[in-house]
């Protein structure tokens, strides 16, 4: 089954096959408010939130367009939301677990180096550009699918997706300086 | 190609958007532009990196807490569900009963109607006129509710709480406007309105968890307050897992932490 026909299935008042659409996304969505939050907590809590949205506004899905672009609508919104919300944002810990694949210690202190950089560097950026950049690089999604999602033109995320990597180079860039000093 | 026209192409090239028109000529201007070909190589490195940064799992906790919610929330829609079909069987009996009293009333007042016809022509039809009237201004008041309760200005919002204690049913259209407006409202007055109002109806279940969870939105301690007030009226188990998420707030306030703790003991 595709995850619309499971969406279907769910606004039809099968409320359980919601359990699937979990399993298939909570892990990449997880990931994404992670990213965009750099907290643990906050982003399990945001992945609840997304489904229970899901389940409470399912009758206003229509299955035009893609189920992630409109579960990343969601996603969105519930991000945004959260900024009207202080909280504090916590120093990146780069955990053993994302560098499992390197081989040897000093490749695993390498990578654990370059992911910490690299997620310092993402915490510089604006929320916006932030959310741009994760969308379309570690989402992998279109610049028409984000657009969609952002509610704005294509046109203005690709200007704002190329000005946020390069902001983003320069920071990474000054980081790696600074540690290397 | 020109220098300053790679930029606006860089990002549909990282990102594997690029028509291959496109791709030939960038790829050669980056081949003969030494300047050019760096600052695109430094920048799709940071773009790689990003799109090779590893899958974080989340906790266990979190497969266990969805499954939770899921099973929450159908109980809850089941029981609203039993609770419509209930209202319907008992709507269908009240019904037959309201038509035998309803023919005989009309039996009645036709009679008394027809009698007093040829006596008071004119009284009836002024009192028919007010009887619409009334019925006209029932449904104004609740447009003009839910129209207020979405102006931009607080005060228009507040006067909106405030039509709502003038209308004679309450229905799910106006639950629902409330508890948002106790969920999104920016303004700190409109919410507690929106609050003191919600206090007052008796509504179904699946309701009240929206009440409950809305306390996890509320930074105001005067908020807070009433809301867990409200929640511990209801005796509702389901809110401890709210509640022991609030207590973990950083800038919890003091008063509110000890009534929370308070409550979670009353409630486990």
């Amino acid at each position: 089954m595709t995850d619309k026909d499971v969406m279907f299935a769910v606004r039809s008042g099968d409320i359980d096959q919601t359990g699937i659409l979990f399993e298939r996304h909570n892990i990449r969505l997880f990931n994404f408010f992670y990213r965009l939050t750099s907290d643990r907590q906050t982003s399990e809590d945001l992945v609840q939130e997304v489904f229970l949205r899901l389940i409470r506004f399912r009758e206003t899905y229509k299955g035009n367009g893609s189920f992630t672009t409109w579960l990343y609508t969601i996603a969105h919104n519930i991000y945004i939301d959260n900024w009207r919300k202080p909280y504090i944002q916590k120093e990146y810990d780069c955990s053993q677990e994302e560098c499992a694949v390197a081989n040897t210690v000093d490749e695993m202190v390498e990578c654990n180096e370059k992911s910490e950089l690299l997620e310092r560097a993402l915490m510089k950026l604006t929320n916006e550009e932030r959310e741009i950049l994760i969308l379309s690089t570690y989402q992998k999604m279109k610049y028409r699918e984000i657009a969609k999602i952002m509610d704005c033109s294509t046109g203005r995320i690709k200007q704002r997706a190329f000005r946020a990597i390069k902001k983003l180079k320069a920071i990474y860039l000054q980081l790696t300086n600074e540690a290397q000093r | 190609m020109k220098c300053s026209e790679i930029e606006a192409f860089l990002i549909d090239y990282f990102s594997g958007e690029l028509d291959s028109m496109h791709k030939t000529e960038l790829e050669r201007h980056l081949q003969e532009c030494e300047l050019c070909r760096k600052e695109a190589e430094e920048l799709k490195m940071v773009w790689e990196s990003v799109v090779s940064l590893p899958d974080i799992q989340p906790g266990a906790d979190v497969n266990r807490r969805f499954y939770e919610q899921l099973n929450i929330l159908k109980t809850a829609e089941a029981e609203a569900h039993a609770e419509q079909r209930a209202g319907r069987i008992l709507f269908n009996q009240r019904t037959i009963h309201t038509c035998i009293r309803t023919a005989a009333v009309l039996l009645i007042f036709f009679a008394g109607a027809v009698s007093g016809y040829l006596y008071n022509k004119a009284n009836i039809r002024v009192s028919a006129e007010i009887t619409d009237m009334q019925m006209e201004i029932k449904k104004l008041n609740r447009l003009v509710s839910l129209s207020l309760l979405q102006n931009s200005s607080p005060s228009s919002r507040l006067m909106g709480v405030e039509w709502i204690y003038k209308l004679d049913y309450i229905d799910s259209t106006i639950i629902n406007a409330l508890i948002t407006t106790l969920e999104d409202d920016p303004n700190v007055n409109v919410r507690f309105s929106a609050l003191d109002a919600l206090s007052l109806i008796t509504f179904p279940d699946i309701f009240r968890i929206r009440i409950i969870r809305s306390l996890d939105q509320q930074d105001s301690p005067i908020i807070q307050n009433a809301l867990i007030d409200l929640i511990l009226f209801y005796g509702d188990k389901r809110a401890v897992d709210t509640f022991k998420k609030v207590l973990k707030k950083d800038n919890l306030d003091l008063y509110i932490q000890n009534k929370l703790e308070a409550g979670l003991a009353m409630l486990q």
